[in-house]
């Protein structure tokens, strides 16, 4: 400590679930492999975004990797993402990648980590830019029962210093149900602790906590969950004790959309405008339909044309059509036979509606549906 | 359509005119002989309805006689719907077509024309006509030996039949887009399934299930891969706490210090185990001091105790000589007193011996006067006896007679008994009766009056009163009798004087006096036996003998025998008496002597100890006073105090060092130092092992670390779940085409039936009469026999036997002929030669169906059998007939 704390803003980046290496095994390949680089992509755009906005520091608050164990080449790409902003990182260990004895950490550390890049892998101050104190809580296993925050509140620290609080871990008494039950933090701990800034990760969608205490949320959405992902929050601190200036920055690269639609019979044209995105975000969108409802042959082949249609569009439709019961009327079955043997056989399906194989059946139904009209109709 | 008349000229075979007439509705049998041209006819009537009277090349050349140029005709009489039709054509050189019906004539083509309408065939375009084009009515001809291979509808009359169908029952086929939807459902089905149902192998369903399982098997591998790795972690931290720990703990140090306080704590104790030794043979010195002072002391006391004891000893030693003198005289008094009553005791016992020899002499010589009394009693006796035994001997030798004599005279008195019976019965017998006073007399003696007299020689009888009467026997051989008799009676009486016996009674008496004598001599002589065993001169030496002894014995010569004397048993007690007396007296003489001996003895040994002890003494002395000069009594006592306090000290000394060494404990800092020590080795070992194993599963971590399990494991996980996800999607797409193929394939099954149901309906009374049991299939397509059906089970037509086809065939014609009938089609059956493998039983059913047929549809039989069908009871034309019929109206 050379000289005394400057009285100056201090500003930085906050930001948390990353989730680098993050597979999304269960899309096609092609939609995998673009919804992975996206997440690397949007780190290398948050550290542009430092860089553009001169902040004294980024703080990732905690699951920066989606597991320890990602790929060595993950890891020299998540270090080329960082390189736009050459001011200091600071990075927590998370649920999803705590500090335990062979982490990403680790290996980071072998490789030729930058200097400005810190990896805050145990529970003690982290002086920046002789201003502001870090204490940082890394999670060092995947489930802890204590709240590793309860070191800040009696944390020493320099007279004129911020104390920026960075943890990861669930606010239980703010968080929905069904939110991490393990590694707790208390709703007041900035207070406890004199905080003047508490950044968490670990809830994937923004949200203000107290005052001075905010989740960032993941800022490249991973799920279908509409609860305002794809942000990284500017916090600026214009000196101990002040109220922090917070402004959320759009950084995400895809929509993620589920979307319930219930079909009536010749309402084919629904699917379209289903899918609430501007025109040029469609792209990008990963997009999950709900269907549901009764309709007739002829409405469901409609259906299945619209949603060939939609599928062309976004980045990626999936459709769960359990719900919607396709139910051939006269009409439809007029359409492929007035007589003949088939006309008894399709009556012979329809019959079979109620009984134990009734999806099968209503699937045959359509299946000679689609048969009928991919026929050339002979005599 | 029914054919009332044929007339065929120049046409093959049927060269000459040939004309059938009166063709009925239902059956007629047409007969000819092999080779007679029945199936020409059949030819005949096909070629004048189907060809072409233009026809002309081979075919027409195939019509002409063999060998012969000339016009073939043919005219066919025919009704069809209530109307009469005939239609006449001629070949070759003139071709000539004419048809005349109720509605007018039509002659050339157009004849023909309006013919294949009526009848609903096709003309050939050129050429002879095919099978194909002859409709319905082709199909009910049925040529010798064809029938077996099933229907062979051409495609005409499939077309009518089916159209026929299809009027009746609508079209519940649908056409060919129904199958050829089914046909595009059962390619998407058979893509995906076997015929049993199961995924079809490189099908969609299985490459399905397939990658499922793939993706499965590659989730758990990584896992099991994660779950090491993530066990390794683990253990890395693990181990590295140990480390920290044990660093942290400064086991190493701490070890090291317990060994140096350890190594110090011994030497301490080794000075002390010194100090305990130094202790320990100053004691035993002490103690070896006091032991020889206690010796000394000891010593001292026994040389002062021997003295004293010898001084007593010398005291009694010489006091004892005068005592054992004192006791000598009585002994010897005692010697001498004994030895005079062993004398006496002597002398008593000699007497007794005398008293003893004399008694027994005396009781010897009584004895023996008693035996010689006795031997002279027996001698007397014996003497008797014997006077007895000699005059019982002399008795017995005056009888002559003994047993053997006797039984001599017995036999001899019955010999002269036999003999003198002998003669009596030879002898004359007289009995003389005298008067009163009167007698008779022979040889002087009186013969007894009225009793029988035997007479054996001259005898003179003596008559009182009269003389004599002299009787002479004359029997043949009396004489011999008589001499017999007499030398019997010779030879009894001289045995009788030889014996001295009168008769042979007395010869008894004799014989039993004897026998009494010998019995007297045998008992006196067994009595002088007992009274003289060994004779009687040794009974009398006996006595000489005992006179002898006893005269010995009483001779004088032991002195006088004293007045008291007892028996000897008296004699010898007093005798055992004395005896006992002497011993008594000879042990006293001898106890007497010895106590006398002893005593000399005794006193000489008295003396010689006397002396010797009082030379001990003088010795024991001299050694006491010798010892007291070099060091005095009071001397010994104090050297000995004095050694024992040396020894209390040095023992105080040792027990000192001793608990000093205990309080030490040495085994206890022992133990201390063995423990640091492998402590220390412990530690050291366990660090390097802790280290090694860090190094190791870093380096195996880092390895690990590079291939990005977690990403791997995401990945996999989200291609099972899209491979489940899409063998779901497949399976119910399998399910949904199988489901569709199945109730397609069922509603066409279905459909068929009910579209063939007319003829089949039809073919059943037909088939019930040779197949009771089954059904008949046919393709709806080809409507051609495919099998039947029989208790479920189906069986192909051409498995069917031979007989069986052919019988099928010509049924299931029928039907499809009553059939069609009956829906106004035109159709005739003609059976050229048939049901030639039908058994007699399914020929005679064959007939009835034929017959059955026969209501509906116009039948006519060629055969060269007609024998077989007369019990149709049908009208049977002859084509033998037919020719003759013709050339006698044609002629």
């Amino acid at each position: 400590m050379s000289t005394a704390p400057a009285r100056e803003r201090f500003t930085f980046l906050h930001a948390a679930d990353l989730q680098i290496g993050k597979a999304f095994g269960r899309f096609p390949p092609e939609v995998a492999s673009a919804l992975r680089s996206a997440r690397l992509d949007t780190l290398q755009r948050i550290a542009s975004l430092a860089a553009e906005r001169r902040v004294d520091a980024v703080l990732l608050a905690g699951d920066v990797f989606d597991d320890i164990a990602v790929a060595d080449a993950t890891l020299r790409r998540f270090l080329v993402a960082l390189e736009p902003f050459d001011g200091t990182w600071v990075l927590l260990p998370g649920n999803h990648d705590p500090a335990i004895a062979e982490s990403p950490w680790s290996r980071l550390a072998r490789l030729s980590l930058p200097r400005n890049v810190l990896i805050a892998d145990e529970p003690r101050p982290i002086v920046l830019a002789d201003r502001a104190a870090v204490l940082p809580a890394p999670l060092k296993r995947r489930r802890d029962a204590a709240d590793l925050t309860a070191w800040f509140d009696a944390a020493d620290t320099a007279d004129g210093l911020l104390r920026i609080g960075l943890g990861h871990g669930a606010v239980r008494e703010l968080l929905p149900e069904g939110s991490e039950a393990a590694n707790p933090v208390a709703l007041d701990r900035a207070e406890r602790a004199r905080l003047d800034y508490l950044a968490l990760g670990d809830w994937h969608g923004r949200l203000q906590i107290g005052e001075r205490t905010w989740y960032s949320g993941t800022p490249e959405p991973d799920r279908f969950r509409a609860n305002e992902p794809g942000f990284v929050l500017h916090v600026t601190l214009d000196g101990p004790g002040a109220a922090p200036d917070v402004e959320a920055v759009a950084v995400a690269r895809h929509r993620w959309l589920r979307q319930a639609l219930a079909i009536a019979p010749g309402g084919a044209g629904d699917v379209r405008g289903a899918v609430d995105v501007p025109h040029d975000a469609l792209s990008g969108a990963v997009v999950h339909l709900d269907l549901s409802g009764t309709v007739d042959l002829a409405t469901r082949a409609a259906v299945d044309e619209a949603l060939a249609d939609l599928g062309a569009r976004v980045m990626h439709l999936e459709v769960d059509d359990a719900g919607l019961t396709v139910e051939p009327t006269a009409d439809d079955l007029d359409a492929i036979e007035t007589s003949g043997f088939v006309r008894v056989a399709m009556d012979a399906l329809r019959a079979e509606h109620d009984g134990p194989q009734a999806a099968t059946a209503r699937r045959a139904l359509a299946l000679l549906h689609g048969l009928h009209h991919g026929l050339p109709r002979g005599g | 359509m029914l054919l009332r008349r044929i007339e065929v000229r120049n046409f093959r075979r049927l060269e000459g005119p040939v004309v059938i007439e009166g063709l009925g509705d239902g059956i007629t049998v047409i007969a000819g002989d092999n080779e007679e041209g029945k199936s020409t006819l059949l030819d005949a009537i096909r070629v004048g309805l189907f060809e072409r009277h233009s026809l002309g090349g081979k075919a027409m050349e195939a019509m002409q006689p063999f060998g012969s140029s000339v016009r073939p005709e043919i005219r066919l009489d025919f009704e069809l719907d209530g109307g009469s039709y005939r239609i006449t054509k001629g070949f070759a050189q003139r071709p000539s077509a004419l048809l005349e019906t109720p509605d007018g004539r039509f002659e050339g083509p157009a004849a023909e024309e309006r013919l294949a309408e009526l009848l609903a065939f096709r003309l050939s375009a050129r050429g002879e006509s095919k099978p194909d084009d002859r409709g319905v009515l082709g199909l009910f001809w049925l040529e010798q030996g064809r029938a077996p291979s099933g229907l062979e509808f051409g495609e005409t009359g499939r077309a009518t039949l089916r159209g026929s169908l299809e009027d009746e029952v609508g079209d519940v086929l649908g056409g060919s887009h129904g199958r050829a939807l089914l046909d595009a459902a059962r390619r998407h089905r058979d893509a995906l399934l076997t015929a049993t149902g199961r995924p079809r192998a490189g099908g969609a369903l299985a490459d399905a299930i397939e990658r499922a399982e793939a993706g499965a098997a590659r989730v758990a591998e990584l896992e099991r891969e994660r779950a090491a790795y993530d066990d390794e972690i683990d253990e890395l931290a693990r181990v590295r706490r140990e480390l920290a720990r044990i660093d942290g703990d400064r086991v190493a140090e701490k070890a090291r210090a317990a060994i140096a306080q350890a190594k110090h704590d011994a030497a301490a104790i080794e000075q002390l185990r010194q100090e305990l030794a130094a202790a320990g043979s100053a004691l035993a010195a002490a103690a070896a001091d006091a032991q020889t002072a206690t010796e000394r002391q000891e010593r001292r006391r026994e040389l002062i105790d021997t003295l004293a004891g010898l001084e007593r000893a010398a005291d009694a030693a010489a006091r004892t000589p005068a005592l054992l003198e004192r006791d000598a005289q009585p002994l010897e008094e005692r010697l001498e007193h004994a030895r005079r009553a062993l004398a006496a005791a002597s002398a008593s016992r000699s007497t007794a011996e005398a008293r003893v020899r004399q008694a027994q002499a005396a009781e010897r010589v009584a004895a023996l006067a008693r035996e010689i009394d006795g031997l002279t009693t027996r001698i007397a006796r014996v003497d008797a006896l014997s006077g007895r035994l000699a005059a019982a001997r002399e008795r017995v030798d005056a009888i002559r007679v003994d047993r053997d004599r006797y039984e001599e005279l017995q036999r001899l008195e019955s010999a002269v008994g036999r003999h003198r019976a002998a003669l009596d019965a030879v002898a004359t017998r007289l009995r003389f009766v005298p008067g009163d006073g009167q007698s008779v007399r022979r040889d002087g003696a009186a013969v007894p009056a009225g009793e029988p007299v035997h007479v054996t020689g001259p005898t003179r009888f003596e008559l009182q009163g009269f003389g004599g009467v002299d009787v002479e026997p004359g029997a043949a051989d009396l004489p011999e009798r008589r001499a017999r008799h007499e030398q019997a009676v010779d030879a009894f009486g001289t045995l009788l004087g030889a014996v001295g016996a009168a008769d042979l009674a007395d010869a008894r008496r004799l014989l039993d006096e004897r026998a009494e004598a010998e019995a007297e001599a045998r008992e006196t002589g067994r009595e002088i036996g007992v009274l003289a065993p060994e004779g009687v001169d040794a009974l009398r030496a006996a006595h000489a003998d005992a006179v002898s002894r006893r005269e010995r014995l009483q001779q004088p010569g032991d002195g006088q025998v004293p007045g008291d004397l007892s028996d000897p048993e008296t004699e010898s007690e007093a005798l055992a008496a004395a005896r006992a007396a002497e011993d008594a007296a000879r042990a006293a003489l001898e106890a007497a002597r010895r106590d006398h001996q002893a005593n000399a003895q005794d006193l000489a040994i008295a003396r010689q100890a006397a002396h010797a002890a009082a030379e001990q003494l003088a010795v024991a002395r001299a050694n006491l006073d010798a010892a007291r000069e070099r060091r005095t009594d009071a001397a010994l006592a104090a050297a000995l105090a004095e050694a024992t306090h040396a020894v209390e000290r040095a023992r105080a000394r040792e027990r000192d060092a001793s608990a000093r060494l205990g309080a030490a404990n040495p085994e206890e800092a022992a133990l201390r130092q063995r423990n640091a020590e492998a402590a220390l080795a412990s530690v050291h070992d366990e660090r390097q092992r802790l280290h090694d194993a860090m190094i190791g599963l870093e380096s195996q971590l880092q390895v690990l670390g590079r291939t990005g399990l977690g990403e791997q494991l995401d990945e996999a996980r989200g291609e099972h779940e899209r491979a489940a996800a899409r063998r779901e999607r497949v399976q119910a797409d399998a399910d949904a085409w199988d489901l569709l193929v199945t109730r397609l394939g069922d509603a066409e099954r279905d459909a068929k039936e009910a579209f063939l149901e007319p003829v089949l309906r039809r073919v059943e009374p037909f088939l019930r009469l040779i197949l009771p049991d089954a059904r008949v299939t046919l393709d709806e397509e080809t409507l051609e026999i495919t099998g039947v059906e029989r208790a479920g089970r189906a069986e192909p037509y051409r498995h069917l036997s031979l007989g069986t086809r052919e019988q099928l065939s010509i049924l299931v014609r029928l039907a499809f002929a009553v059939y069609l009938r009956e829906r106004g089609y035109p159709a005739t059956v003609i059976l050229d030669d048939a049901l030639v493998y039908a058994d007699e039983d399914r020929f005679d059913r064959m007939r009835l169906a034929l017959a059955k047929a026969s209501e509906t549809v116009q039948i006519l039989i060629l055969t060269c059998r007609p024998g077989d069908w007369r019990q149709l009871g049908a009208p049977i034309l002859r084509l033998a007939d037919a020719r003759h019929a013709a050339s006698a109206a044609g002629g």
